[in-house]
């Protein structure tokens, strides 16, 4: 099988030391046929799985993967990395590092290389009523209040879908809401500004929410922002109990 | 390869680009009237793009009780050194409270408070009261994604990872709407509408270090030149002093936040001098943006910065514990380039920011062309010369807001035109030639150059001479561009969409090099080593770009109207508009 | 063998290829699902702490041996329930208890129990209590732990007979 390599430095930045360059052997899964799966790269420290996706589309152009703010902030270079979802613009590249596995995350359908289809994602968000609907029993929630501290938990999720490729629930049952659905109603139940509260409790109560859940904590070991989506269903099954 | 005839769509209100400013245009569309059609066109992931969502500081507005609609006015006119368009000014910093508290109440954002309940405010550069909201270090992240939600709730149809290629007309001139593409399929459609809201989000990623998110290269400013609408400032584009250095990695060029500064990081040279001392010996490292990325920029290229292009940032004087209770977004971003801020210096650069220039537009986002709107930070004006730290967010959701009262209203009376054909298939033709082309150049080699030109001429230090050779180049570049051959397939190459963002780049930068040859001053962003003073007698005037009738830009200039604060600090009018 | 202990000696072998093939099964959709390093055989560099991935399989573990001792049981229900119909018949049937094959199943039964048990107290915790994730790893190893000490302390009891 054919070998692309790239050791030549030719990136957009200029570096005037010279760094030492790792030699890393990449095999990224191709959807066309015929694509070339196998890459060498030449990277200088320090790099992240995103530059290696980078030099490969220099040696075949037609590299197919995404990425836009560069800083966990988009959520929309999630990979797998040696079969583990994570983000491409954060995972370093070691300078030991010799291989590297990418392939497209899991429990979505391949558009092309690394690019899938999130849309059973987006319709399982969808399906908690993510948004908030004015109306709750408080009008703001100062600092240090129990409910904001509940709220800001399940914040600051990007909605990169790597819990949702960790997660074993979601890959053969096809109807459950998946653990970043769950969080982002949880972080509306919890908040007591929210007047929509018993609706999204119903949605997480009933069949696809928050009983599918194992416990297996996969989402919570994916998610490259640290939140606890597992911790936010368990809470949600608590109340959802109680309701 | 393009499909004929395109697939056509229809709709009222078409929106294209869904940060900050595109987004709160549909949802106000929608609640001006929800039986609107509104279609969001967006290039990435929608409300997951651009660079409203990578706001980490926050959001610009008086609400303190010591602070005034004056104050701020005040604080945006004197940062934009008057060159703002002062109504624009004005309108922004009226609107921003009521925006903080729709976006509270309404949309559900949980900005952080205080203990005793009141919105807390924190303290940013150049401004006279503490006054940006904000949510921790993520305050983007979190109204970005509370529009998003909301826009599911309003059910828009969106074109995800569609971008917008051209804009349309009738045959008698008449907007009749835009060709779109779709990244992941590849297919292109004719996208029919009674109104255009452009807020694509400018443009500051054609230079070699660069923060912004990768759709923004200034594809709407492009398609807005392309149509014959005059923009302004566009020689003013803003360099953030604390880039990340991380070698050949993309990570560089990435924001580190501006509060390290704040709170009392030093800057050195490779020889360990402190230079601000030199360049500002009373503000020091806490002095203005632009005053900051000079001095830095000067010890680069004047072979004082490090091996790799940098200064050294250092703050690891307050002690690893405090740095990482209050950075520790920036403490992991370090991190991971193998650079660590809680235990010695990092190494940083100038990078490319924001854009203060744009489309000339007025308080309800209106352009010369019927049934045209710009918002965000496409459009022009508002900053000045200079943007103040969280009037940025602020823009995009105050104007973005506008447009969408404004799109609604016009909607009503205005009607659907068919489009020129010629103009259709010219704009699929173009779009679809690099996929044709069998052999020829790769895109990124010349982006690479048109960074390089950028950075090296037209950057936080210009002259005459830099100018005059960026003009040459970019005048090349442009010529390369019909011999850029893509290999693979129409579905979800990014190579073949880099080869158009570049088109839309290089359109953007020459705007930028001839506005800057123009002003022959110094002045906020912009400063000439050749003309190195800033001159109010001959230079409160904003430098005007369109293009003109041979296709290159034409470029006139315009008195700076004082409608309501005069430098030297006259207050003309100030009564609420 | 007697007609009834041929009878038990296969409900006992659907049982084992059933059970079989659902591990199977799992184990195969876990890997397809998300590790394909493993299914390439790939040895991995990044992520080497792979403990992280040691409540996937302790989910694997948990269904299949819930099933292992729900099968069992059903069948268990039936030997001693030939009490009621005839005591020479459960006598008969359960001689076979006492061949060295079967204490062998019921170590590795035995095994599972103690798993079962114990992964399920475990989880049962995590609902009542916030308990973090790693503390959640540190509980399973400690499942793991005791698993194979009570298991194999009570195989050599099970064992010990047909082994001297
Ligand atoms: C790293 C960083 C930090 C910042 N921090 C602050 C801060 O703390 N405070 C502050 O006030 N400001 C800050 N700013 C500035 C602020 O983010 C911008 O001023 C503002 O977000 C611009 O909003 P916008 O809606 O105009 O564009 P954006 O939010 O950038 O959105 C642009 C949209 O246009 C889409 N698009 C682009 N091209 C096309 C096309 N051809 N077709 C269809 N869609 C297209 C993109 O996909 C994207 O959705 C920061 C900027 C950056 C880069
Ligand atoms: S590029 Fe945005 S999260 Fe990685």
């Amino acid at each position: 099988m054919a070998v692309l390599e790239r050791s030549r430095r030719q990136t957009n930045i200029e570096t005037a030391g010279d760094a030492p360059a790792t030699t890393v052997r990449l095999t990224i899964a191709r959807s066309d046929a015929g694509a070339v799966r196998e890459f060498r790269v030449a990277l200088t420290q320090p790099a992240v799985v995103l530059d290696a996706l980078l030099a490969g589309q220099r040696l075949d152009p037609s590299l197919g993967f995404r990425y836009s703010c560069r800083v966990a902030m988009c959520g929309t270079c999630a990979v797998r990395v040696n079969g583990r979802p994570t983000l491409a613009c954060q995972q370093p590249i070691t300078p030991d590092t010799d291989e590297l596995l990418l392939e497209p995350l899991a429990g979505f359908a391949v558009v092309r290389d690394l690019v899938v289809d999130t849309s059973p994602f987006w319709n399982a968000w969808r399906r908690v009523v993510p948004w908030f609907m004015p109306g709750g029993p408080r009008e703001a929630l100062p600092a240090g209040d129990a409910s904001r501290a509940e709220v800001e938990r399940g914040l600051d999720c990007i909605a990169c879908g790597a819990c949702w490729s960790a997660c074993d629930v979601v890959v053969t049952n096809a109807g459950y809401l998946g653990p970043a659905a769950l969080n982002r109603a949880l972080t509306l139940v919890a908040d007591e500004r929210d007047g929509a509260r018993a609706e999204r409790l119903r949605v997480a109560g009933q069949q696809g929410g928050v009983t599918h859940c194992h416990s297996i904590l996969g989402c919570t070991a994916a998610c490259p922002k640290g939140l606890d989506p597992s911790a936010s269903i368990r809470r949600l099954r608590r109340w959802s109990l109680v309701a | 390869m393009p499909e004929w005839p395109p697939e056509w769509l229809e709709t009222d209100i078409a929106i294209v680009g869904s940060g900050g400013a595109g987004l709160m245009c549909a949802l106000h569309a929608a609640t001006a009237d929800p039986e609107l059609k509104i279609t969001i066109v967006s290039k990435g992931a929608v409300g997951r793009s651009g660079c409203t969502r990578m706001v980490q500081g926050g959001f610009n507005a008086a609400l303190g009780a010591e602070d005034s609609l004056e104050a701020h006015f005040r604080d945006t006119i004197e940062g934009g050194q008057y060159l703002n368009d002062q109504e624009l000014a004005w309108t922004l910093v009226c609107d921003a409270p009521g925006v903080i508290d729709e976006l509270e109440t309404r949309f559900g954002c949980l900005f952080d408070r205080t203990e005793g309940g009141a919105i807390d405010l924190k303290p940013f550069g150049g401004q006279s009261f503490d006054r940006t909201v904000h949510r921790a270090d993520q305050t983007g992240l979190e109204i970005m994604g509370r529009l998003r939600d909301q826009v599911l709730r309003i059910g828009a149809h969106e074109l995800e990872d569609w971008r917008a290629l051209d804009l349309l007309f009738d045959v008698h001139g008449e907007l009749s709407g835009l060709t779109v593409l779709d990244t992941q399929s590849g297919h292109a459609a004719v996208l029919l509408a009674r109104a255009v809201v452009i807020a694509t989000g400018g443009s500051a990623t054609m230079y070699r270090i660069a923060a912004p998110a990768r759709e923004k290269t200034g594809d709407g400013m492009a398609m807005c030149y392309r149509a014959g609408l005059p923009f302004r400032d566009m020689e003013m584009l803003q360099f953030h002093p604390t880039g990340l250095v991380a070698g050949d990695s993309a990570l560089t060029g990435s924001v580190l936040e501006e509060g390290l500064r704040g709170a009392g990081a030093h800057l050195y040279n490779r020889f360990g001098e402190r230079y601000m001392e030199r360049a500002d010996p009373i503000r020091l490292e806490r002095s203005t943006r632009d005053v900051v990325a000079r001095a830095s920029y000067t010890e680069i290229v004047e072979g004082r910065g490090t091996p790799s292009g940098g200064v050294l940032l250092d703050i690891s004087h307050l002690g690893a514990d405090e740095i990482r209770r209050r950075f520790s977004g920036m403490a992991a971003r370090t991190l991971l380039v193998g650079a660590d801020l809680t235990t010695g210096p990092v190494e940083v650069s100038p990078t490319a920011h924001f854009h203060m220039g744009g489309v000339v537009i007025d308080q309800d986002c209106v352009t010369e062309i019927d049934g045209l709107l710009v918002a965000g930070e496409d459009a022009g004006g508002t900053h000045g010369a200079n943007r103040l730290g969280g009037n940025g967010v602020a823009e995009s959701t105050v104007y973005g807001a506008r447009a969408g009262d404004t799109a609604a209203a016009l909607v009503r009376d205005r009607a659907l035109y068919l489009p020129d054909d010629r103009l259709v298939a010219d704009s699929l033709d173009q779009a679809y030639a690099p996929l044709r082309r069998s052999t020829g150049l790769t895109p990124f080699e010349l982006t690479d150059r048109l960074k390089h030109v950028m950075w090296t001429h037209c950057g936080v230090v210009r002259s005459r001479g830099g100018l005059l050779q960026a003009r040459e180049e970019l005048s090349d570049l442009a010529s390369q561009l019909t011999r850029i051959a893509v290999p693979g397939p129409k579905e979800a190459n990014p190579a073949w969409q880099q080869s158009l963002d570049l088109a839309s780049q290089i359109t953007v930068a020459r705007l930028i090099v001839e506005s800057a040859l123009e002003r022959e001053e110094s002045r906020g962003a912009h400063f000439r080593s050749d003309h190195p003073e800033r001159d109010d007698d001959r230079w409160l005037r904003a430098v005007i770009a369109e293009r003109g009738p041979d296709g290159n830009p034409s470029i006139g200039t315009r008195d700076v109207e004082f409608t309501r604060l005069a430098p030297g600090g006259r207050a003309v009018a100030c009564e609420t508009a | 063998m007697s007609a009834l202990q041929t009878a038990f000696a296969a409900a006992l072998s659907v049982i084992l290829v059933l059970l079989t093939a659902f591990t199977t099964f799992t184990v195969r959709s876990a890997i397809v699902a998300r590790d394909s390093a493993a299914r390439t055989g790939w040895i991995s560099r990044i992520g080497r702490a792979s403990d992280r991935d040691t409540q996937r399989w302790a989910f694997v573990a948990h269904r299949t041996t819930g099933v292992a001792v729900f099968a069992f049981l059903l069948l268990h229900v039936l030997d001693v329930g030939l009490y009621a119909i005839s005591p020479s018949w459960f006598d008969d049937v359960h001689t076979l208890y006492s061949t060295a094959a079967l204490r062998v199943f019921e170590c590795f039964l035995l095994y599972a129990i103690l798993f079962h048990t114990l992964n399920g107290l475990r989880l049962i915790a995590l609902d009542l209590v916030d308990i973090r994730n790693a503390t959640a790893r540190h509980l399973l190893s400690l499942c793991i732990v005791v698993t194979l000490l009570l298991g194999t302390a009570a195989a050599v009891v099970i064992l010990w007979p047909v082994a001297t």
